[in-house]
């Protein structure tokens, strides 16, 4: 039981804190179903200001989670991709939360047995 | 962090990534049906030396589109969907142009790229946005 009840908690602790900001997690989430996204087309697909933009993606990048490149058309233009690192971070991120949300739906379930219990010992 | 802090941020999770998925399969689609429909009016205005600048034009499209979508293969209904779309695409052009002709209405060539375009956008893109996003998807469902 105690283990049921540890679940959560410790994978509340194990969750990557650079991902934690929302922000971030929307960022990547952008990210992940695409080779690369245009930093013009990002900002409007996140939803935040140029300048925090800019720092979220200048703190994942050195983290190895982003990789910035310039667009081979036109040298100014910034092409963000999640990185093999990243893409498996992020998908250890989305594990853990849906880890926190499984285990507890899990104390939801045992009433049902306790409910056939009380039944008249059906299942005996 | 609790169960419905982290049910919210998974679902905003999926929302961003189904959003940056449709995106993507619309610009990708957008530009293929562009191509289509630039293919019909060069024929039609017997233009064959343009093909060469449409083709320039539709390269640098691609190359410059914002959003480029990962696209996973695995999924069989969105290869599905793109395949049969690139199919049904053919048969309309055939189909529409046969019409058009029939009918005597100008330009034939450009009507029926205009018939492959929207089969192009309406289930090729649905297909891209699919083959997209397959991990959400399978999150989604398994909810």
């Amino acid at each position: 039981m105690s283990q049921v009840a540890d679940e959560p908690e410790g994978a509340s602790t194990s969750l990557d804190p650079l991902l934690h900001e929302p922000a971030r997690l929307t960022l990547l989430a952008t990210l992940a179903p695409a080779e690369y996204v245009e930093f013009s087309a990002l900002l409007r697909l996140v939803g935040v200001s140029k300048s925090a933009l800019s720092k979220h993606v200048s703190a994942l990048a050195e983290a190895g989670i982003v990789v910035v490149t310039n667009a081979p058309t036109d040298k100014r233009v910034r092409r963000i991709a999640l990185s093999e690192q990243g893409r498996q971070s992020f998908d250890a991120y989305l594990r853990r939360l849906e880890q926190i949300v499984q285990s507890a739906r899990g104390p939801v379930q045992p009433p049902r047995p306790a409910a056939a219990g009380n039944d008249g010992d059906r299942g005996r | 962090m609790d169960s419905e802090e982290a049910a919210a941020r998974l679902a905003r999770t999926d929302r961003s990534t189904r959003l940056s998925a449709r995106s993507g399969a619309w610009l990708t689609a957008a530009v293929v049906s562009a191509a289509v429909l630039a293919v019909g009016v060069v024929v039609d205005l017997e233009l064959v030396w343009l093909s060469g600048l449409v083709a320039l034009g539709v390269a640098g499209l691609w190359a410059a589109r914002p959003l480029r979508p990962r696209l996973d293969w695995s999924d069989r209904i969105g290869s599905g969907l793109v395949v049969g779309g690139a199919v049904l695409a053919v048969i309309a052009y055939i189909g529409v142009q046969l019409a058009v002709r029939a009918a005597g209405w100008p330009a034939p060539h450009t009507c029926s790229a205009l018939a492959a375009a929207v089969v192009v956008l309406l289930v090729c893109r649905a297909g891209l946005q699919r083959l997209a996003s397959p991990a959400a998807g399978a999150r989604g469902r398994t909810r």
